[in-house]
């Protein structure tokens, strides 16, 4: 089947999206109202580089050029190469399987995913809408909690979510920016519109991943990428540094800022070895940090040295085993009585993940209507919450065509894909949902838009969502990139790395693009 | 009414320990009964103290200690002036229920509503209530029926300390049928919580009379609970001595459970293992406070604390029960 | 100003890469003289043995010892060990070290723990060996050359040379322990080659493969860079820089490597001579592990309190 269709490239080898998915058995409903989905034959998905004709879009039109000019064969040789120099970095994570660990680099596709200038700018008022809002919300739940007592959002939904930290009740928190910096994932529906699907407040991860497939599209489309006119995504380093740095307060003039990991095994370890050493900051372990008379230090080969910042990929539960959980080893103990005194800065701010939570997540409109007076600009995906029992209902009744999600869970755990899942583990969800239902969220199942992408040789379009990354210090800054993840499996719609994930480039373009369908030079 | 209260902790380590990083809720809190006269805390080796107020507005004294040492001693020292409470009604309105589910209410004790650590139900509680009638005394009214649960709670469980640990879910007092005041305190918040009845942990002082039939050691913190009425606010009650929380009920810190508010708590850096001594004295007194004389410890009230291996140091923590 | 625990991690990716090296060495000497069965290559093969720390029971042939030394993961001094501990350290310090310097060793690590890597050992273990060499040179290389030659460089120089002069105390008490050297040309030569030091020997003695030159050159030389000397000399200096204002009196890492280097700077050669080099070498050996102490004491797991800034 490859060799066929390597074969027959180019002619046939870039179809367009639509055809391949009249092809899958799959179903795939649409966002819909749920009465009428059930009947509506299942609409082709937005694909990125050909519209509904089978067209190429005309900022898609410099780069179909090029690779069709390029052909299968240096196609091929460019992704190995790529893969060999991701390897070589050690852009890579751990596989832990049986005895061995094994290091695997992040799939990673050569054709950047491309957004015009306009698209783009709707993206970017969405995003720093929602973010001044979210941020709002959470001095308010930390605060005098209007919200609840206006009976904008119930109180047992907020109050009782785990990642609720009554610790940061009036705390003081610079710029009210408790979320510094955020990775909103993004979907585009079948029409081309944006939609936000989930907020991640806590500590998002992924932006190394945008700058490395910059770095390896640059050097793959040299002449596209001149040509069609893209955004830099290389600043946000040091736009994190500024971010960080300003969220401590002119009484020290050259604040010390760390990255704390929680260590070699994690993860995303790649990502924050890179950025301290991109911003030029120590990376830090729990064990490299004490805390003594509410001032954090950590330890250097000259003895101890004071922190202002910290920069933490470490989860609340585990930044200090003295106010959160006690077997912790990662952080370190009194860190948190440090940061309520004001003598250290946490970002972000422990219990931000009260407001990504999946139930909350339905709410956000109405937060953005609350404290902004504003409609959301990017729309949200509708969310059936299970714990009210007439929508529990509902969501039992169409488990088949619905995405069911845990509200405590991410990475694409616990998490159902109806029109994809067999009887048996419907089924086994609908117990889990009846047993626990303020537990789940369901969504109906959404369409990924598709991009092209080189799989074993071949073009073929596959699922896709973005990923942009958003700075909050004392201004928000959004971007102009982002982390587009690829769901690598044929008809898949989970694109988390977790779960046989890939990413590729994301070209923002600017104003200036060359005018739609100008030849390649 | 003057108190003088003194409270000793000590910990002891039989290998050196460094780092040790403790939180202390031992400052009485004052409010409209009880008035925090003075307060002196000293620790040894010494070390700064700063506070905070948690959430639930408690002052927490907190400090560490970097360089190694082989034992840790705290000297709480109050002086509380206390008036007793106007006496509770008989009896309230049996539409004092319906207050109770107000969304004011819910709204405003949210927190003391629903189940936390060990104040949850569990099976043994609820065969502990069909045994003792507990679910029939929803039929009166709610003051009443909560100073009848205190009764019933003294009657069906014994005192004695050593059955129960601090970190004992109340299912072993339960089943043991015995406790100290935390476990009381515990089964008690969960019943009332379970009955919509707002209700937090208290913890504090005694001044205990044992001739007046108290059970609570004279030698250790005491817990009880409080629980609020539309009619009447909060009011307390001590299901370990089966009374009212009146003048003798100094209160320190009031939270969730004992979870939120445990006297001393804290983390520290080494191999060792800890004894934990504690003793506190509860005087009468109707002039300012004298110089402090001594006091005997009471027995180890953690025999062997809990080890637990860390990949770099070994990190312990530890606490004092209430009894 | 760096954090202690990344010190730590910089000085033993020296002490690491220096073992992988010297060890590759040894094996890539072994496997040329034991291509004739002299009594050289036996010889040879009980250096090594010796040197290596691999166990002295097992009676593996040649081969089966260089595979073994070159592979198993479970001792910490075989080649690919060494390079696994080495990169798993600066892994952890990898904000640290500039990429050019990381991707050398992290090439290197993928290639001889990849899956052709026990196949192409098998295929030619000679060439297989002495491109690990080469290929710790271009790290080296490429440390010197990219990464500034502040405090992170030091702790790695210092790893490098501390290990440097362990492992030659270790190859020369294998050769030099209880009689006066190897008797044989051919062995001489190959404990040379072991001390990467035929051409350097040469140019300074000639082709007069004297037992006493040999341990003169190896101990004493003030230029080669694989004499015990040199080593303590380079130990010296970096901690010296390390130390950066304090008194030698009062830092004990520095008083330590001051007292080695001057131990073998103001050497009574005639004594060396007439008595053998044993307890200079023991003397040696105790010294830089006490250095070893010294270092993690002062640098890395000191005392909180101790260090509090004022």
């Amino acid at each position: 089947m490859v060799a066929n269709r390597t074969a027959s490239w180019p002619h046939l080898g870039l179809r367009a999206a639509g055809s391949t998915v009249r092809e899958s058995p799959l179903s795939l409903s649409t966002i819909d109202p749920p009465a009428r989905q059930v009947a509506a034959p299942a609409a082709a998905p937005y694909d990125e580089m050909f519209d509904a004709a089978g067209a190429t879009r005309p900022h898609y039109a410099l780069l179909h050029g090029r690779i069709e000019e390029l052909g299968p064969d240096a196609l091929a040789e460019r992704q190995r190469t790529l893969e060999r120099s991701f390897l070589l970095q050690g852009i890579t994570f751990t596989v832990y399987g049986g005895d061995s660990a094994t290091e695997r680099i992040i799939p990673t596709d050569l054709f950047p995913r491309i957004i015009p200038a306009d698209e783009w700018a709707r993206v970017e008022a969405g995003l720093t809408q929602r973010l001044r809002a979210l941020n709002m919300f959470l001095a308010d739940l930390y605060g005098s909690q209007r919200i609840l007592s206006d009976g904008i959002i119930p109180r047992d939904l907020v109050l009782s979510a785990p990642s609720y930290r009554r610790e940061m009740q009036h705390l003081f928190v610079p710029h009210q920016a408790y979320v510094n910096v955020c990775g909103s994932d993004l979907i585009r529906g079948p029409a081309g519109e944006f939609f936000v699907l989930e907020d991640n407040l806590r500590v998002p991860s992924g932006v190394s991943y945008m700058l490395a497939n910059r770095d390896a599209s640059r050097r793959t489309f040299p002449d596209v990428f001149r040509q069609v006119g893209v955004r830099p995504v290389e600043r946000y380093p040091d736009l994190l540094l500024a971010t960080l740095k300003s969220m401590v307060g002119d009484w020290r003039p050259q604040p010390q800022v760390v990255v704390l990991t929680p260590g070699v095994y994690n993860s995303a370890y790649y990502e924050h070895a890179y950025l301290a050493r991109l911003m030029g900051v120590p990376l830090v372990e729990g064990r490299d940090l004490a805390v003594h008379d509410d001032l954090v230090y950590m330890r250097t080969t000259e003895g101890l040295r004071r922190v202002d910042v910290i920069y933490r990929r470490v989860d609340d539960d585990f930044i200090d085993p003295l106010s959160f959980r006690r077997d912790s080893s990662l952080g370190v103990a009194g860190l948190f009585n440090a940061y309520r005194s004001g003598k250290v800065v946490i970002c972000n701010a422990p219990g931000t993940g009260v407001a990504d939570d999946k139930a909350v997540y339905a709410y956000v409109p109405s937060i953005i209507r609350y404290y902004l007076g504003q409609d959301a600009i990017l729309p949200t995906v509708q969310t059936y919450l299970c714990r009210n029992p007439s929508e529990l209902d509902h969501v039992l009744a169409n488990l088949d065509s619905l995405v069911v999600k845990a509200v405590g869970a991410s990475g694409g755990y616990g998490m159902l894909v109806g029109p994809h899942a067999s009887l048996a583990e419907r089924s086994a969800f609908a117990e889990a949902l009846k047993a626990n239902p303020e537990n789940y969220i369901a969504q109906p199942t959404i369409q990924l838009s598709t991009a092209p992408c080189l799989v074993e040789g071949a073009i073929e379009p596959r699922h896709v969502d973005l990923r942009p990354f958003i700075l909050c210090g004392e201004e928000i800054v959004v971007t102009a990139g982002a982390l587009t993840r690829v769901a690598l499996r044929r008809g898949s719609l989970v694109v988390n790395s977790s779960q046989g994930g890939g990413s590729k480039d994301t070209w923002v373009l600017d104003d200036s693009t060359p005018a739609p369908g100008a030849p390649p030079p | 009414m003057l108190f003088d209260i003194r409270h000793v902790t000590e910990y002891a380590y039989d290998e050196p320990v460094r780092e040790s990083v403790m939180e202390l809720w031992m400052q009485p809190r004052s409010g409209q009964r009880h008035r925090l006269i003075s307060f002196e805390l000293d620790v040894d080796p010494p070390a700064q103290i700063l506070s905070y107020a948690d959430s639930f507005g408690n002052s927490v004294k907190h400090f560490d200690v970097p360089f190694p040492h082989r034992r840790l001693s705290i000297t709480a020292h109050s002086v509380v002036e206390a008036h007793a409470p106007s006496p509770q009604p008989q009896a309230l309105g049996m539409d004092e229920w319906a207050g109770l589910s107000s969304d004011q209410t819910k709204g405003d004790c949210w927190d003391f509503l629903r189940p936390h650590g060990f104040a949850a139900p569990t099976e043994a509680l609820e065969a502990f209530c069909r045994e003792r009638g507990v679910h029939e005394l929803k039929s009166l009214d709610p003051l009443a029926a909560v100073r009848e649960l205190n009764a019933v709670i003294y009657r069906g469980i014994g005192y004695q300390s050593g059955v129960t640990a601090a970190d004992s879910p109340i299912d072993e007092a339960l089943l043991a049928g015995r406790g100290v005041c935390q476990d009381f305190a515990h089964i008690m918040l969960a019943i009332c919580r379970g009955w919509g009845v707002p209700a937090r942990y208290v913890s504090g002082y005694l001044a205990t009379r044992q001739d007046e039939g108290d059970r609570s050691d004279p030698l250790a913190t005491h817990a009880w609970v409080e629980v609020f009425l539309p009619s009447t606010r909060w009011v307390g009650f001590d299901p370990t001595n089966n009374t009212a929380a009146g003048e003798r009920h100094i209160p320190v810190a009031i939270g969730r459970d004992y979870s939120d508010v445990p006297p001393s708590r804290g983390v520290f850096k080494g191999d060792a293992e800890s004894q934990l001594f504690v003793g506190v004295s509860v005087r009468p007194t109707s002039v300012a406070p004298e110089e402090p004389e001594f006091l005997k410890l009471g027995a180890p009230a953690i025999a062997a604390a809990r080890r637990r291996a860390t990949s770099h140091a070994l990190m312990d923590q530890h606490y004092q029960q209430q009894q | 100003m760096m954090l202690a625990r990344v010190a730590d991690s910089l000085y033993w990716i020296g002490r690491y890469v220096e073992r992988a090296e010297h060890h590759a060495r040894l094996l890539g000497v072994m496997l040329n003289v034991t291509v004739d069965r002299s009594e050289a290559a036996a010889q040879a093969a009980r250096i090594v043995q010796a040197a290596t720390g691999a166990p002295q029971e097992s009676h593996l042939s040649p081969v089966g010892l260089a595979h073994a030394v070159t592979f198993d993961r479970e001792a910490s001094a075989s080649v690919v060990a060494s390079l696994a501990l080495a990169r798993e350290n600066a892994r952890q310090v990898r904000d640290q070290i500039t990429s050019e310097t990381w991707e050398r060793l992290n090439l290197l690590y993928l290639r001889v723990t990849g899956a052709r890597a026990v196949q192409a050992f098998a295929e030619d273990s000679p060439s297989f060996l002495s491109e690990v060499v080469a290929d710790l040179h271009l790290f080296r290389g490429a440390a010197d050359a990219t990464m500034s030659h502040g405090e992170g460089w030091r702790f790695m120089q210092t790893g490098v040379h501390l290990e440097r002069a362990l492992l030659l105390v270790r190859l020369l008490k294998a050769c030099f322990g209880a009689v006066d050297g190897p008797e044989d040309p051919l062995s001489r030569i190959s404990l040379l080659r072991m001390a990467c030091a035929v051409e350097p020997y040469l140019r300074a003695y000639t082709a007069d493969l004297n037992a006493r030159f040999i341990l003169e050159f190896l101990l004493f030389d003030e230029d080669f860079p694989r004499s015990i000397r040199h080593a303590t000399t380079q130990i010296h200096q970096h901690v010296a820089h390390l130390a950066r204002g304090r008194d030698a009196g009062q830092c004990a890492p520095l008083r330590l490597a001051g007292r080695l280097n001057a131990r073998l700077v103001y050497v009574d050669m005639a004594a060396i001579a007439d008595g053998g080099a044993a307890d200079l070498l023991s003397e040696v050996e105790r010294e830089c592990r006490e250095i070893h102490q010294a270092m993690h004491d002062t640098f890395v797991a000191y005392p909180l309190e101790m260090r509090l800034p004022a």
